[in-house]
This record gives C-alpha cells, structure tokens and sequence, in this order.
C-alpha cells in the first residue's frame, strides 16, 4: 500500500521551469531598486503624520530633511563632518601603511610570521572599543586618541589580510620566478606583491569600515566635535531629527570611504576583472 | 643511449650531449614513510632532440622535470646540462598547471624571463611581440590573463619559455587541460618552432598519441618508483606534420607498443619499497 517507491512529483518540473524564467529587463530593477526605499518613506512619512507612529522617536522624514538642511546651511555639518573625515583618513594612514608592510614582511619571511602571529591571534579577539579608556590615559582628551582609535582598527584587519594575500599565492608562480632566474628580491617585486595586492585591498576595505565605528565610536565617548559628537549631542539635546541626519551622514560616510578603496583597487589591480560587482 | 655515468659531453661518435641523466634517485618523506619517487634514472639527449616521457600517474614525471629544472634535488645521481654561452639558466619550463602571472598583461608575461635579465624595455617588448605573433596571439599583447582562454594561456605559457632562447625546454603536459583541436595546433605549433630553433625538448604526457606525433624518442617509465623502462625511436622526419603522422602505417604498430608497456605497468600497480 505503502508508496515508498520512486517517484518524480510531477510539480517538480514546472517548478523547475519557473527557476530558470528570463530575468526582467534592467530597467525595471532598477525601478524596484529605486521605488522600495522611496516606497518606505512614504509609508513613514504618512504615519508619522497620521500619528500611528511615535514622532518623539521615528520623527517624519520631512522634518529629518528639514534638520538635516538647517545643519548643512548653518555649516555645522561641514564642520563636524571634515573633522571626522580628517581623523579616518590620517588613522587610516598610521594604522593602514605599517599593516600592509608589516604583513607582507609576514608572509614573506617564515621567522617572522612565528614571531609576530602568536601575539597579533592573541590580541585580535579583544574588542577594540574596550582600548579606548586605555588609549584616553596614553594620549589624552586631544586628536590622538581618537587617531589611535581608527589606526587600531585598520591595522588588524590590514596586517592579517596583508599576510594571508601573501601565503595565498599559488606556488607555481614562485616556481616560475625561480626557473627564470629570479632572486629573492625579484621574487618579491615580481611575485609576492602583485599576488598578494587583491587580499591587500580587500583588507583595507575592511579596515577602513572599522576605522570609522571605532573612530565616530570615539567621539561619542570622547570629543568636542566629528560626527560622533554631534550624534551623542543630538541625543543629549533629545533633538531626534538631528540624530537621524547626522546618522544617515555618518553611513554616506562609510559607503564613500569604502568606495574609495573600491577605487583604489580598481586602479592597482586592473587584472582583476569586473566580476565582482 | 642509457647513460652509464661520466659527465662527457660528447658521445663515442662526436655527437653532442644537450643533457645526461646519471642515476638519479628521488625519495619523498610522506609523514612517517618515504617515498621513492625515482629510482636509479639515466638517459642521455643530444642537442636539437624531442624526448617524450611517458609514465603511469605518479611515477615520478613531474619530479623529474623539476630536478632538470632546479625547482628540487635529487638524493642520489647527477644530472649535467650543457652550458650556454651567457651563464643563464639553460632550461625553460612549462609547467603542467595553469601559470601566467594573472597580474602582468600578455606581453608582461612573456618578456619576464628577459626583464629579469635586465634586457631593457624597447627590446624586450620587441622580442616578446616576435613570440606572442609566433603563438598567434597578435592583439593581445595588452590583454590580462583572464580575458583568455585555457588555451591562449597555455600559447602565453609557451611563449614565455621560448622568449628566453632556451638551450632546453622542459614541458609538463602542456596540453593536456585543453580541447582537442586546440591540441592539435599546439602541437604543431610546438613541433615546428622546436624543430626552427634548434631546441631540445623533455616533454612529458599521458597521450600515446602525442607521444609518438611529437617525439624523437619516446622514453616509457615503469610504475613508482620510476624507471627507465623502455627508449623507443620514432622513425619519422623532421619538420613533421602531426596530422599527416597518423597515416603511417608504423604509427598503429609503434601505438601499440608502447600501450602494451604502459599497460604492463598500469596492471602491475606500484612496487611497495
Ligand atoms: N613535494 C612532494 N612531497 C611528497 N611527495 C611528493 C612530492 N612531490 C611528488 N611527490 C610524490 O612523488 C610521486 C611522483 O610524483 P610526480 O608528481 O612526479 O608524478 P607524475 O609522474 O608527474 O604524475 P602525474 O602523471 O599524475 O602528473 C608521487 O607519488 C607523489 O605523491
Ligand atoms: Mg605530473
């Protein structure tokens, strides 16, 4: 009675079918891309201003746009915004070009990587915010702290990607080199570096995102003015709507940070093709 | 031909001696145990000769092509190659995976070994553009490795080991990731430039077939650890047209003779040391 026997469901097949159907033209992605965030506003908008929900914490974007143009038209925006932007680029900077050395010297040299590891695995797992008491004793209430703060966030994530971009490299490419004739530093110049820059970038991609939670992370804990600030003092003030825009210009922060890595890399390894993306 | 030590250069009749095999013996450590992967090899090549080696999986090919190559060292034996005028390294390798550098264009690839030698910029590219139309590969000079297929690659591979004027090219199943017509052309293309320069090849596959179209000698190897089983003369003339070889009567016969000593080894399995 049992049908325990083999068997195609017959659903099956058109289900199938239905997987593989033609994808919609580009244009109307992009439509669904566009019209869903501004679908969502709308939909805020409406009840914020019908009072379904709670002004005081979801305020209407309108009013956010409004708080957002007052700060930009006052300049304070600007101002904050530059001193945020200064701190990640000159903490991405210290932390950043020390990790990419550091971290092809690992990979490349044996002795080195047996030394150094052991101490970097060990540290690594510490969340990075708990340095920031620590950072505030060695380097005060000044730049340097919050400096320190971006730099300790991109050096990790550089120094291991770095090494590993490295280790990664196939060996066939050093057992070309040799064959050709290469010496060691040939090796590193022809071999060890262009191999290893995709993982370079990507950990500077990486780094940088942390450099900017760390270093706003910072300012809120620490500082008289960067964005940071300026969010811990919209709270403060219980501004709300000024918290929403100084947020959403935190994340344009952090999408164009990155993008300029993007940047970067397509502009060092222009071997890597456009697959990604 | 097997050598029988000595690292003479010339043989009882004055030929020359591109390379001498003098009982070369490989071991491997594989955790606790060691592996023989060559045992007591010799042959000798003269200069301007194709060699094909063929073997069982396993029995020590790759290894000792990067022992000629200096990639790796024997344990026992000495292997002697002719020195060059210019004290470069005399061998080219092909190597059997994919290995263009996929971070330097076409042209960057295959004037390598000559920008390592300090050869400057306007000759080497001119040298490199010479091999990269000898491969067929004109309008790609600018091109990155992952805008080719397997088998422009193997072309830039190729290229590369010859751009380096090479007394020797040692060559590691070259074709064997690529489709059959790609096959065919490279082979050809192989044999003839092989044949126009003078070279003298070490080249390794699983092919029968392209053994006996490319070879001047086809050296059989035993099941690991690898030996010298069988030298075997192939007959036909140089230059050498890979298609047309297949029409000769001697080509089923000596198909057939060397598929009854790989066979013997496949069937055999490996000798436990
Ligand atoms: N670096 C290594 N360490 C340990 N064992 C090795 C190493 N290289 C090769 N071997 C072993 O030596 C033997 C010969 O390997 P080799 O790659 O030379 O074989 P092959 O004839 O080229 O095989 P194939 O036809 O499959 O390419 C194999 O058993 C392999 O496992
Ligand atoms: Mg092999």
């Amino acid at each position: 009675m049992s049908e325990q026997g083999v068997s195609v469901p017959s659903e099956a097949l058109p289900a199938g079918r239905a997987l593989r159907r033609p994808r919609a033209g580009a244009k109307t992605e992009v439509a669904v891309q566009l019209l869903s965030p501004l679908a969502l506003l709308a939909v805020w908008e409406i009840t914020a201003r019908a009072g379904y929900i709670d002004q005081r914490f979801y305020p209407a974007p309108s009013s956010i746009v409004q708080a957002f143009w007052d700060a930009v038209t006052t300049g304070v925006l600007l101002h904050h915004l530059k001193i945020t932007l200064g701190r990640l680029a000159l903490g991405t900077l210290i932390g950043g070009v020390p990790a990419v050395l550091l971290g092809l010297a690992m990979g490349l040299s044996r002795w080195l990587r047996l030394a150094l590891d052991p101490i970097i695995a060990a540290t690594y797992p510490l969340p990075k915010s708990a340095l920031f008491p620590l950072l505030l004793l060695i380097f005060g209430l000044g730049e340097g702290s919050k400096v320190a703060m971006v730099a300790i966030g991109v050096f990790y994530l550089a120094v291991t990607n770095s090494m590993e971009g490295v280790l990664a490299i196939n060996p066939v490419y050093l057992d070309v080199a040799k064959t050709f004739g290469a010496r060691r530093l040939d090796v590193v110049r022809t071999v060890a570096l262009p191999g290893a820059l995709p993982l370079v970038l990507a950990g500077l991609r990486l780094g940088v995102g942390t450099g900017l939670i760390l270093g706003v992370l910072a300012e809120m804990l620490g500082a008289r003015d960067g964005l940071g600030y300026l969010l811990w003092s919209a709270w403060q003030t219980f501004s709300v709507s000024s918290l929403y825009a100084v947020l959403f210009v935190t994340a344009v922060l952090g999408f164009v940070s990155v993008k300029v890595v993007d940047i970067l890399r397509r502009w060092l390894v222009p071997w890597q093709s456009g697959s990604r993306n | 031909m097997a050598g029988t030590g000595g690292t003479t250069s010339t043989g009882a009749t004055g030929t020359q001696f591109a390379l001498r095999v003098d009982a070369v013996s490989k071991r491997f450590r594989q955790g606790q145990r060691e592996l023989l992967a060559l045992d007591n090899v010799s042959f000798d090549i003269e200069v301007g000769r194709f060699l094909v080696i063929v073997g069982p999986s396993g029995c020590g090919k790759t290894t000792l092509l990067r022992i000629l190559a200096g990639l790796e060292r024997q344990d026992e034996g000495q292997i002697w190659i002719r020195p060059n005028a210019d004290g470069h390294p005399a061998a080219a390798m092909v190597f059997q995976e994919q290995s263009v550098f996929p971070w330097m264009t076409v042209r960057d690839n295959v004037a390598y070994g000559l920008a390592l030698r300090g050869v400057g910029r306007r000759e080497r590219f001119r040298e490199a553009e010479r091999w990269i139309r000898s491969v067929g590969l004109e309008g790609f000079e600018r091109a990155y490795p992952h805008q080719l297929s397997g088998g422009m690659k193997q072309r830039v591979s190729i290229a590369r080991a010859f751009a380096v004027d090479p007394d020797v090219l040692l060559m590691d199943e070259p074709f064997s990731a690529l489709d059959e017509q790609t096959r065919t052309i490279l082979q050809q293309e192989v044999s003839s430039l092989s044949e126009q320069q003078h070279k003298t090849v070490i080249f390794v596959t699983h092919s029968i077939d392209e053994a006996i179209t490319l070879g001047d000698e086809v050296l059989v190897m035993t099941h690991r650890p690898g030996r010298v089983k069988r030298l075997i003369s192939i007959p036909f003339a140089r230059p050498r047209d890979v298609v047309g070889v297949r029409a000769n009567p001697r080509y089923g016969e000596l198909y057939e003779e060397i598929w009854q000593l790989i066979a013997e080894e496949v069937q055999q399995g490996p000798r436990e040391e």
